[in-house]
């Protein structure tokens, strides 16, 4: 494997270009006026054409030990040495391929799809400086910068949200990205802050090595720190509220965040800094809890909902949930894995959500749905193996690989049967929400008119080929029990990214039995569900409880927000309104008035007497000092 | 070549109030023109990076000297104060009436500004002060909102006041400094040399002195309360120079003159700076949330990022204080651009009260990319300029007291949800109906105006080490007061 295609000695000097051609590219659109709006759709898709050849080039020369490049020094104060400067690993490589390439699909579906829409050339601008973040992200060598792509995604994110900026709900939706996520960016700062206070350093690879002989109470503070910073980009309960919202941008916005972007960001934070996670594994564990937890309860709200979106989105937060439950129990690869395989498929459903919401005339409802099959085979094909991956259909998608065995791994942990029960009554969950929502959608009779809808080589490739990726990518790594097959991916991150033994014996015979028959039964059950919910009108779509997502939500909006405001509030009342202005300065203005009106004069010439006497014994002092020399 | 450039803007300024009576669009242009050239110079010196000193007696008998000295530090300074009344010019051009009183105004400004900077000596410091501040108060009072005149005058007692304790706690320097080493001297290059020892009742009271004069300016909390009235009301030209500008000055003046002076009451008080800082830091930005107008959420998110240069201040540390200095530039460009983008929406009678706008952008996308540039430049986007200082300052902070580092840090949470609602509801949402149908988007002038802070937001973003070259050897020199050395533990209150 480590023999190079091509030898390109060249190579690591050109790592610089794989984040920065898509920022340079949003640079362009921004600073270019006035060319045709197509134009703008070319310049970005080249521009991260560019970062996906240079990742590729990478996988030819073979070059994924650690080629470093310092680009130049951003600051250095002391210890503080800061560069902008970059590193690919072969963990890297595989999470700079999934974005660079997902994201270039997303880009290229985008040209078709945002074509005649509205704000090409902002839309064009943001796509490329998400994209160009997420690989600063990846690519950075220290953790300023890695800090710098992890807020341009924050911001983009914000911007794309609220992309259609008519609407208040759409503004609030991007705000609601954009505080939420901030919050876990704060906590990550000051996880930063503090590894340079305890490691004088800011060097990814230098802390790694410093990390065994700090006090494990530092340690313990940075991962948690570290911990919050991803649950919130990564929308894990319950930082997953701005999540279901965001689904106010385009679908191709979706899309990029979910797959190649923003949310797996949280994942790769946690496995970058996996060295010191090993090393407090007990704050370690609240990840898996957290992530097992999320994964079911997003999967139950999942079933609830009826916008073709939100069920994405709740999809997304759910299988998120599964990767941190990967991360929690030590089994870092499998997190990568699975991260891989869903990026093809939630790529795949996103971008066809879109054009199906755009058949129905902008109706996001799956209950007006219906019948779509036999007007679109190709996109009901290809959403049927989104669908499938989704549900994790045994044996022939790709998530059974990936999925299952992070089920198994969990098991593995501390009160492990509790986490795979979880893992495994989520699974069973999906299967449902996955199939419900294709039956809705494809088969029946229509509920309401299908317009027509043509979709040109731009759309079908990329959806074509995250199909393919979404039903085979599992086949590079087949589970360890079998002595058949390929074992590719695993072994290969092992130097950079370890993984934990999977169960042995009848327990882990047990548990993939099990994984394969919860999504087996979820999807059998699908199918009379939706009968019934056509025949009667009603569903689980009509259970206020689960369509509110238990209502997390609206808690925060009381529990938090309110509380919040008020207490803004109450403190300017009190320390400016009554303390500052009231005693201090209305007093003060009492007593200046008694005394103007002691002296009988009217209180507006009062200041200007003052400044003149000001002005006054300046130039008296001056003349005087002046005289003296 | 120093007092050239202190004293150029003063007598162009007394030139142009002469020459110009009847002339305002003449003494518009000349008073630009003096500006540029003046920060042209500055700029160019800066750039050489040489420190330039000149040393004078001046009143012998009270050991006043007339020594200036403008090292790297005070020139950043005084480059971006020039840069700002560029600015301040530019976004005023058209609303701004009666040139020929308000150019010499600024140009006097300026130049107690650059003196102030290069002042080496307490007593001329002084003078430079004051007449930094008077023009200041005529361009509060006859420019801006119909009802400034209140904020004005209630700007002006605060700061009567605040320079007056100011003068007090020299003179009981002067006295102190003189009774502990015999030497009777306002010169600051002398008196750092000796600095005053021990935390007694005298020095105490030297520093509190200090403390509230120079806090005002900043303003520091909680002695900003004069502050969100005074930038609300004034005309927005002029208060990019007194949020931007001067502003800088307060900190620039607790720099130079506390923990030099008298390191050990200074030190005995950091861990209370450095509450007060991190405190205020959030206050501020707590209340720019609550905030119904442009120019009150510019106003209180200014107070919360001077206030993160005091948690700075107060560290006294490497990272902290290149930071600071970092952050008094960053916070300067930032604050002067929005404040720009306010004084183009009061052009076009927008007053940013949100009741009155809303949906902006559809007519003006370019001011709004603008708006937005900023918008994210003051939350401290990592690339601008605003992260460079705010990263330092908050890494130094944190390695000093992690306490009081970690709740400045919430500063970044919190910017961030003043900073995208301000520009949600004046930029965004539908289209406000008492909004007028022809507002026009940026003119080539206004363009100008933008692109020279957006320029500087970023090469100072992308390229920190060139700032903190120029502030290095200042700053280090300002350092060598070891913090660590003094008192053992006091600065420990984690």
């Amino acid at each position: 494997m480590t023999d190079a295609l091509v030898t390109l000695p060249m190579m690591h000097h050109l790592l610089w270009l794989i984040p920065c051609a898509p920022l340079l590219g949003a640079l362009l659109i921004i600073a270019l006026d006035g060319l045709p709006t197509r134009a703008y759709g070319v310049i970005a898709n080249l521009a991260v054409l560019v970062s996906a050849l240079c990742v590729a080039l990478l996988w030819l020369s073979g070059s994924w030990d650690m080629p470093v490049q310092t680009a130049y020094e951003w600051m250095h104060i002391d210890n503080w040495l800061l560069d902008v400067g970059f590193r690919v690993d072969r963990f890297t490589l595989v999470m700079a391929s999934v974005s660079a390439w997902v994201g270039l699909l997303i880009h290229l579906f985008s040209t078709q799809y945002m074509r005649h829409d509205f704000g090409e050339r902002r839309y064009f601008a943001y796509l490329n400086l998400f994209v160009g973040g997420m690989l600063l992200f990846i690519t950075a060598d220290n953790l300023i910068l890695l800090y710098a792509g992890w807020e341009i995604m924050g911001l983009c994110s914000y911007a794309l949200v609220s992309h259609y900026y008519t609407k208040d709900e759409n503004v609030y939706a991007g705000r609601k990205a954009f505080v939420t996520t901030r919050i876990g960016d704060t906590a990550l700062a000051i996880g930063i802050f503090l590894c340079f206070m305890q490691f004088q350093s800011l060097n990814l690879e230098s802390i790694f090595q410093a990390a065994p002989q700090a006090p494990t109470g530092m340690i313990a503070a940075i991962c948690i720190l570290f911990m919050l910073g991803a649950f919130a980009k990564s929308a894990q309960f319950p930082l997953h509220v701005w999540l279901p919202d965001a689904m106010a941008g385009p679908s191709t916005v979706s899309a990029l965040i979910h797959a190649a972007t923003m949310i797996t960001a949280g994942v790769y934070l946690i496995a970058r800094t996996h060295v010191l996670f090993d090393l407090v594994p007990d704050v370690r564990w609240w990840v898996a809890l957290v992530g097992a937890f999320t994964a079911l309860y997003a999967s139950v709200s999942a079933i609830g909902q009826n916008d073709i979106k939100r069920i994405l989105a709740y999809s997304t937060i759910s299988q998120i949930g599964y990767m941190f439950a990967a991360l929690g129990v030590g089994g870092y690869s499998l997190a990568l894995f699975h991260l891989a395989v869903h990026a093809c498929f939630k790529a795949l459903m996103f971008m066809s959500s879109g054009v199906i919401i755009e058949i129905y005339h902008h109706d996001h409802d799956i209950r007006n749905m219906g019948g779509l099959h036999k007007q679109q085979k190709f996109l009901s094909f290809a959403y049927l193996a989104g669908s499938l991956a989704l549900a994790a259909l045994p044996l022939v998608t790709a998530s059974f690989y990936s999925k299952d065995a992070i089920i198994a791994a969990t098991y593995t942990a501390d009160h492990g049967a509790f986490l795979a029960g979880l893992g495994l009554l989520g699974a069973l969950l999906t299967g449902v929400y996955s199939m419900r929502m294709y039956f809705m959608v494809f088969t029946g009779k229509a509920r309401s008119e299908i317009h027509d809808y043509k979709m040109t080589w731009a759309m079908k490739l990329p959806l074509g080929i995250l199909a393919l990726g979404s039903l085979c990518l599992g086949f590079i790594q087949l589970p360890d029990s079998w002595s058949f097959g390929p074992h590719l991916l695993l072994p290969w991150l092992e130097p950079v990214l370890t993984s934990v033994a999977l169960p042995e014996g009848h327990a882990g015979e047990m548990l993939e039995l099990l994984g394969a028959a919860a999504a087996v039964i979820g999807i059998l059950i699908a199918w009379p569900l939706t009968k019934a919910e056509v025949r009667s009108g009603r569903g689980v779509g009509n259970i206020g409880f689960l369509n509110k997502a238990l209502y997390i939500d609206d808690l925060a909006k009381v529990l938090v927000i309110r509380p919040f405001l008020a207490l803004c509030a109450v403190l300017g009342s009190v320390i400016d309104g009554l303390l500052l202005n009231g005693v201090l300065v209305a007093g003060v203005r009492r007593l200046m008035l008694n005394a103007a009106e002691v002296v009988s004069r009217g209180q507006g010439a009062l200041v200007s007497r003052y400044v003149l006497l000001m002005v006054l014994g300046l130039m008296l002092i001056i003349g005087y000092l002046t005289v003296q020399l | 070549m120093l007092n050239l450039v202190i004293y150029f803007p003063l007598l162009a300024a007394a030139a142009i109030w002469l020459g110009c009576r009847e002339r305002g669009t003449l003494a518009r242009s000349l008073t630009l023109a003096v500006i540029c050239l003046e920060t042209l110079i500055l700029f160019g010196l800066a750039m050489g990076g040489n420190t330039l000193s000149l040393d004078a007696e001046w009143i012998a008998d009270y050991g006043i000297h007339y020594h200036l000295q403008l090292d790297g530090l005070g020139l950043a300074l005084s480059v971006l104060s020039g840069g700002l009344a560029v600015v301040a010019m530019l976004v005023g051009w058209e609303r701004i009436d009666r040139w020929q009183a308000f150019g010499p105004l600024l140009l006097a400004t300026l130049s107690g500004m650059v003196g102030l900077f290069a002042a080496y000596d307490l007593i001329l410091f002084y003078v430079f002060w004051e007449l930094m501040l008077i023009p200041m108060y005529f361009m509060l009072a006859m420019w801006g909102d119909p009802d400034s005149r209140r904020s004005a005058t209630q700007f002006m007692l605060v700061t009567v006041t605040a320079s007056l304790l100011m003068l007090v706690a020299i003179i009981l320097l002067f006295i102190a400094h003189g009774v502990q080493t015999g030497i009777y001297t306002f010169d600051y290059g002398i008196l750092k040399q000796t600095p005053l020892i021990g935390n007694t009742l005298l020095s105490k009271l030297i520093l509190a002195g200090l403390l509230l004069g120079f806090g005002v300016k900043v303003p520091v909390f909680p002695l900003h309360f004069w502050a969100p009235l005074a930038y609300r009301k004034g005309d927005p030209s002029v208060i990019i120079m007194l949020s931007g500008a001067m502003a800088n000055a307060g900190v620039y003046g607790l720099l130079r003159f506390t923990m030099p002076l008298m390191p050990e009451v200074t030190a005995a008080f950091a861990p209370w700076g450095m509450a007060i800082g991190a405190i205020g830091t959030l206050y501020g930005a707590a209340q720019a949330i609550r905030q119904e107008d442009l120019r009150g959420v510019i106003a209180w998110s200014s107070i919360s990022h001077m206030n993160i240069a005091i948690l700075a201040l107060f560290a006294w540390q490497a990272q902290a204080l290149h930071g600071m200095a970092l952050q008094l530039l960053a916070h300067g460009l930032s604050v002067a651009g929005l404040f720009a983008i306010a004084a183009l929406l009061l052009d076009r009678k927008r007053d940013g009260v949100y009741a009155n706008v809303g949906g902006l952008y559809a007519q003006m996308p370019k001011l709004g990319m603008c708006f937005l540039f900023f918008v994210v430049a003051t939350v401290g986007m990592p690339g601008l300029a605003n992260f460079a200082g705010e990263a330092l300052i908050l890494a130094g902070a944190i390695s000093r007291s992690i306490l009081w580092g970690s709740v400045g840090a919430v500063t970044i949470l919190l910017s961030v949800i003043y900073g995208v609602k301000v520009y949600g509801k004046v930029m965004l949402g539908p289209v406000n109906p008492r909004v007028p149908t022809e507002l026009w988007d940026l003119n080539s002038r206004e363009k100008a105006a933008l692109t020279v802070l957006i320029i500087a937001i970023l090469v100072i973003g992308l390229m920190p080490q060139l700032m903190i070259e120029t502030v290095h050897l200042p700053t280090a020199e300002l350092l060598a007061v070891n913090i660590d050395s003094l008192f053992g533990g006091v600065h420990a209150i984690d």
